[in-house]
């Protein structure tokens, strides 16, 4: 069914796709194919499978280990959403990211909870992905391009900025409520496998004048619930009669999943005080092009 | 001495509590009634399914949770002016 190999594998590459913006889902579904597992790749689009329960799993790892590494953040903000609700104000930068992720949680949120199931079983499959992948890597470096644009520069000029090594850009906190909204939105494409959460979140924050450093942050921090809460609901597939014979690869994955996600957020946060998206733009257009040509 | 009221129901708060109390009552048809038994215009509604569809009330429930925080937001008393 799926091994303990197989488990450790999946999940070390969950735990880097998904935050590395070269979605995860994408390549999910695209490197059991390549490796030869084909019960794995066909299970990935099926209504239901064992496949399905064991990524539950993987998800809740990713979003424990993404949890841990910003926990003085998120400490941060569920003290600011508490406090703006007893307040009934939005006053401090805590408060505000706190409502500016709960805003720009919802569109993805509500549409994932309706549609995720079909698109999945539509487009969960390898030459789709592929495709798809494509249309990541354009995306990350159109969403490039974009931010090098005049609106962009006088985005960021016209609100109070925060200076990286390599560059300068608007404070998080800084974001109106449309704009955490048109954020969530873009979000709602990572529902297609093959386009990246973090990378077209990380699009939107810089077209709106963040820097690549607090539009990463942005993304991770709105990634946390909706991969947790993803894995929550679909838990008692996990459970249930899904879950037999995959419970105890589940948990080594799991923990696979959650050490790769932990260092891979470490290792981008520093990645992105001095880069950009390029090279995830170059690889996915590469990676996926030579899919597409072996799948055809 | 005159103190301003602590809640301040507005038009706008009733609006958002109206509007919480249909998402509940959808999220409990959605929880409760098999697709093939939904009314025709929900979403979701399949003339051959026997399943309920719970993550369809899932998101009902939410609408409704976001509209009661939006009516709670609204009943702040007006911030002094100087």
């Amino acid at each position: 069914m799926l091994s303990y190999f197989q488990a450790v594998v999946l999940g070390l590459l969950q735990g880097v796709t998904e935050l590395f913006p070269i979605s995860s889902l994408g390549h999910s579904v695209l490197l059991p194919k390549i490796f030869g597992w084909d019960q794995l790749a066909k299970a990935q689009s099926q209504s239901e499978s064992f496949y399905l329960a064991f990524l539950v799993a993987l998800h809740v790892g990713t979003a424990i280990a993404l949890f841990i590494y910003f926990r003085k953040e998120w400490y941060r903000i569920i003290g600011g959403f508490f406090r703006s609700l007893a307040n009934r104000r939005i006053e401090t930068a805590d408060e505000r990211l706190a409502w500016l992720l709960i805003v720009a949680t919802i569109p993805a949120g509500i549409t994932g909870l309706l549609f995720e199931h079909e698109l999945r079983t539509v487009f969960a499959k390898p030459l789709a992905a592929a495709a798809f992948l494509m249309v990541n890597g354009l995306l990350l470096l159109a969403g490039e391009r974009y931010r090098r644009r005049a609106e962009v520069r006088e985005l960021v000029a016209a609100h109070a900025t925060t200076h990286s090594e390599a560059e300068v850009g608007r404070r998080l906190d800084t974001l109106d409520f449309k704009e955490a909204i048109a954020v969530g939105v873009a979000q709602i494409g990572a529902l297609f496998a093959g386009i990246s959460r973090s990378g077209i979140t990380m699009i939107a924050g810089l077209a709106r004048g963040l820097d690549h450093e607090d539009a990463a942050r942005f993304s991770f921090l709105l990634a946390t619930p909706i991969i947790f809460g993803a894995g929550l609901i679909k838990l008692p597939d996990l459970f249930g009669t899904l879950g037999n014979g995959v419970r105890g690869q589940s948990l080594v994955g799991a923990i696979a999943a959650g050490i790769a996600a932990y260092f891979s957020v470490k290792f981008l946060m520093r990645f992105f005080e001095t880069k950009t998206l390029w090279p995830f733009g170059i690889y996915c257009l590469v990676f996926g092009a030579i899919c597409v040509v072996a799948f055809i | 001495m005159s103190t301003a009221p602590r809640i301040q129901m507005r038009p706008l708060t009733w609006l958002l509590i109206a509007a919480a109390v249909v998402f509940v009552v959808i999220a409990i048809v959605y929880f409760v009634t098999p697709a093939n038994q939904l009314p025709a215009f929900f979403p979701g509604h399949t003339a051959h399914a026997t399943r309920e569809h719970t993550k369809h009330g899932i998101a009902a429930l939410g609408v409704a949770i976001v509209a009661l925080i939006g009516a709670w937001f609204t009943t702040a008393p007006a911030r002094a002016t100087a």
